[in-house]
């Protein structure tokens, strides 16, 4: 993009009659497709209410008169009041401060375990798209031995093999959700693999790596691009999962899995120590869906009756 | 003089599910510098594999290709890479072979990117402004997508992009039949323009007989997978031999509506070339047909450059 | 023509497609008229609104996009315009039938073939039992030359042309008297192409049926149409008899398209096709649609509506200059 940019300056000058006939620089599918995704209402509500939350979560435990740690055995237990808006845990920590600080967690958790996926599921899905035949045949079955371990279950192994902390938490995470970005992928290059803008790439000596991630990627990934929004939430939720039978992110560092995994035992007796985390994940995994809808809309317009 | 293209015995053959798919099979011909070869035949009898097996997309199952005389046909690494750059395709369908994703200047330039022969982004510049300029497609274009574009245009930027590397062998894979008939004009005579101006040999691979006379100075005729007839041009259409081309000839809707053509209606269909039996395949479809027919056949010189692969061509 | 003898006729159609705040003009007041038992052969372009207007008469054009602004079809004395969808249902595919180009993707390829003729046939002569029904579909492949006993197999396991021999099979089974054909044997090869048009036209001899042929190869028009009308960007530029249009035609686009056709019998160094590109639907050109590509162009063709002339009895041209040019 950089590349074409600096191109159109330099030539300016020299047809800047034909410029103006064509108006500004046509408009790229990518342009289109955010086009599109910025006129649909729901999507843009979700997509706002994420940022929202995220940006509270960074700058909003500054402004807190409470520490997201510090505890006071005083205020234990307390129902949401003037003084602690959410109410407070077992160990007197203010819930209110400790959700918009585990909010970067859980956001930044869900969205590089969804993009890791993503990066290892498209090399894997466009090598073995670009090699293909008896490899494909191969690889298919392992990828049938990969999804058929419960994601879940996959991310404790892992997560219990790498042990706790941040990034083994989200390779843990994002191991699940690799075969069927995989085989999204590969659903498409098998419908565009034999249209001829690939024969023709190979006949001007275009490397495999070119004709890999300059012809292919670009004309397959928007499904999965999708799914990937889509599995955010997901992503979330077994974050979430993972915390709350103690492994991933480690106490006391908040995390909305975490503080319902706290909340449990209490969960009859102080009710709001469940609510507000429960609410925070549902309300992010909601936004992300109606994102992800109207992404999907935006990019295969077909689908939308 | 040494043809640009010659090839020896080629053959490629798929594996499917129920056997071998002789898609080629012991197909020789040479096509001599600025010449046209051009092939005709029906969907399925192997012509399009042909072309793309001589241009090195497909590997040859046997056989030799020569490209200026040098045995290309099992060509690895760089002088894969050199012979590829002399020998381009220009597709059929302008749609799908352009990348959707990508303007037309990435798609000419792309080639000339990856060549090395341009040192600096200003010859390369220069060099598709030529491009642009030679097959017509207006500066406007330049950072269009194929989407914005109609089928005569896309088709010139296939064109461009087959041309940037100065090619000498141009496969042409039924470049018109997606086009408008006014548009069809145009882009065959920027075709015969254009190798013209460098001297280009093409092979025409089609299914239009009128446009393959058009454009062509040879003809072969492809009947799954083998030649039944290949001549010069005129001598073809003059005097065509093998029972098929005489169908074939005879099919061809005419707009003389006051000659209408005698008709050979062909029975039956294209059967495939999987697992054939030995022997002319045309014979099942052939009213000419006998037992000899079973026999394998070869091509015979019946004229000058005329060859007939039928073993009852004297008799009928 | 004879006006007591016409079947099908198209009275200044209009239909726009919306699409992105952009209003396509696909048809821009078409007239056609078809006798009974004839053919009549349209030309065009891609693009020109062929399809369009069979799928009007048809009325299974998809509202939205499209949107058939005026006009009447009016097929044996009645408006089709005018049927409600219900009646509609009752005139599809049993008084009119359409044959579509793609035979691929007109039949469903979870049902054998004879079952989806069976289908076509009990919809419209609901006295039939299943049995009676398959018997008809099977001897209606019979008469597209398919034999019987391949009722029973799916679709994929047919070649192209066989498929299409299907496709018209299931267009004919309810002898139609006005068939749509639309481009039937573009998809398909010469060898095979010459078997299918020989064989609608037998059949549609047989059966009298009145026959709409949509083209774009004029070489189909010659071999089995009785008159043509020439179609470019939504409007007839010239209708006449097959003899008017191939041996007089009047129009430069007519004209321009029998010049850039290769010819068989004759020897030239380049073809001449006509200049420039066909214009974009959503933005057509005054007066004359033809006139940017047009060499006789002047100044009054870009502004004026130009009506249709009559140059010879039953034969039309809308050319504003079409007398001056007379040869």
């Amino acid at each position: 993009m950089k590349e074409k940019k600096h191109n159109h300056k330099k030539h300016n000058h020299e047809n800047h009659i034909h410029e103006e006939q064509i108006q500004v620089r046509k408009k790229s599918m990518t342009m289109i497709t955010l086009k599109r995704l910025s006129e649909s209402k729901t999507a843009m509500i979700g997509l706002g209410i994420i940022i929202l939350i995220f940006l509270v979560s960074l700058i909003g435990p500054f402004f807190c008169k409470y520490g997201v740690n510090e505890m006071i055995m005083a205020d234990r237990c307390l129902p949401p009041s003037a003084k602690h808006w959410f109410g407070t845990d077992t160990y007197g920590r203010d819930i209110f401060v400790r959700l918009l600080y585990g909010g970067r967690y859980s956001l930044i958790l869900g969205i590089s375990g969804s993009l890791f996926g993503l990066a290892i599921g498209v090399v894997l899905g466009l090598i073995n798209g670009y090699i293909g035949g008896a490899f494909d045949n191969i690889f298919m079955r392992i990828l049938d031995i990969w999804s058929a371990i419960p994601g879940t279950l996959l991310a404790v192994l892992i997560s219990t093999v790498l042990g706790p902390g941040f990034f083994n938490t989200m390779v843990a995470l994002s191991i699940g959700s690799v075969p069927l970005i995989i085989r999204l992928l590969r659903g498409r290059i098998l419908s565009v693999g034999h249209e001829e803008f690939l024969e023709a790439a190979t006949t001007i000596n275009a490397s495999p790596f070119r004709i890999m991630f300059k012809h292919m990627l670009p004309n397959v990934i928007s499904p999965v691009i999708v799914n990937t929004t889509m599995s955010v939430g997901g992503v979330i939720l077994e974050a979430a999962a993972l915390s709350y039978i103690g492994l991933g992110i480690q106490p006391p560092n908040p995390e909305w899995g975490a503080m319902l995994s706290d909340a449990k035992n209490y969960a009859t007796y102080y009710p709001w120590m469940l609510l507000f985390p429960g609410c925070a994940i549902a309300l992010v995994v909601l936004c992300i869906n109606l994102l992800g809808d109207g992404l999907r809309d935006a990019i295969d317009p077909k689908l939308k009756k | 003089m040494v043809p640009v293209i010659e090839i020896k015995d080629l053959a490629k053959y798929f594996s499917v599910p129920a056997g071998k798919n002789l898609a080629v099979d012991g197909v020789s011909l040479k096509i001599e510098r600025g010449k046209t070869m051009g092939v005709v035949g029906e969907s399925g009898c192997g012509k399009s594999t042909l072309g793309r097996t001589i241009i090195r997309l497909y590997e040859p199952t046997s056989g030799q290709i020569l490209l200026n005389g040098e045995d290309v046909s099992h060509a690895k690494g760089a002088q894969l890479k050199k012979a590829r750059e002399n020998m381009q395709i220009i597709f059929q369908d302008p749609y799908s072979s352009l990348n959707p994703r990508m303007t037309v200047e990435e798609t000419v330039s792309e080639p000339l990117e990856i060549s090395h022969k341009y040192k600096s982004k200003a010859e390369i510049m220069d060099k598709m402004r030529e491009l642009f300029h030679r097959v017509g497609i207006d500066k406007r274009y330049r950072l269009a997508y194929p989407h914005e574009m109609d089928g005569g245009r896309r088709q010139r930027v296939g064109i461009a992009r087959a041309i940037a590397l100065n090619p000498e062998f141009v496969m042409c894979d039924e470049p018109v039949s997606a086009l408008d008939v006014s548009v069809q004009a145009q882009v065959l005579n920027l075709l015969m323009d254009l190798q013209e101006q460098y001297q280009l040999t093409y092979m025409f691979v089609t299914h239009d007989l009128s446009v393959v006379k058009h454009i062509s100075d040879h003809i072969s005729v492809m009947y799954l997978g083998q030649l039944v007839e290949t001549s010069p041009s005129k001598e073809l259409f003059a005097n065509p031999l093998h029972p098929y081309t005489k169908a074939l000839l005879s099919a061809i809707p005419s707009i003389d509506i006051h000659r209408p053509m005698q008709r050979k209606i062909l029975k039956g269909e294209l059967t495939s070339a999987i697992n054939p039996k030995p022997g002319c395949r045309f014979a099942p479809r052939c009213e000419f047909a006998t037992e000899s027919c079973s026999a394998p056949q070869g091509l015979q010189e019946v004229g000058t450059d005329h060859f007939v692969s039928c073993c009852r061509i004297n008799e009928i | 023509m004879d006006d007591n003898n016409v079947f099908l006729s198209v009275n200044d159609l209009v239909v726009e497609y919306t699409s992105d705040k952009k209003i396509i003009y696909a048809v821009n007041g078409v007239s056609l008229k078809l006798e009974k038992g004839k053919t009549l052969g349209l030309v065009g372009e891609t693009g020109a609104g062929k399809t369009t207007i069979a799928k009007s008469i048809l009325r299974i054009l998809p509202d939205p996009p499209a949107k058939i602004k005026s006009g009447q079809c009016i097929v044996g004395g009645e408006d089709m315009m005018q049927k409600t969808e219900k009646e509609m249902l009752d005139i599809r595919g049993n008084k009119i039938s359409m044959i579509f180009q793609d035979p691929m993707t007109a039949l469903n390829p979870i049902m054998t073939v004879g079952e989806q003729i069976a289908e076509v046939i009990k919809l419209h002569d609901k006295s039939l039992n299943k049995k009676q029904a398959f018997a008809k579909a099977m001897d209606a492949l019979e008469m597209v030359g398919i034999k019987a006993e391949r009722g029973g197999e799916f679709p994929f396991q047919f070649s192209g042309g066989m498929k299409q021999r299907v496709v018209i099979a299931m267009a004919l089974a309810s002898n139609p008297e006005l068939l749509l054909a639309d481009e039937p044997t573009t998809a398909l090869d010469v060898t095979i192409q010459a078997q299918i048009l020989s064989m609608i036209k037998e059949l549609q001899q047989r059966q009298n049926t009145s026959m709409l042929l949509i083209t774009h190869d004029l070489g189909v028009v010659a071999e089995t149409c009785d008159d043509t009308a020439v179609i470019y960007a939504g409007e007839i530029v010239e209708s006449g008899s097959k003899e008017d249009i191939f041996d007089h035609p009047a129009h430069p686009y007519t004209i321009g398209l029998f010049a850039a056709l290769p010819k068989l019998n004759e020897e030239t160094d380049r073809l001449n096709p006509i200049k420039g590109m066909t214009p974009d639907p959503s933005e057509l050109p005054e007066g004359c649609k033809f006139h940017p590509r047009c060499e006789f162009a002047e100044k009054k063709c870009k502004c004026e509506q130009i009506p249709m002339v009559e140059v010879s009895p039953g034969h039309f041209c809308r050319c504003c200059r079409v007398n001056e040019l007379e040869r």
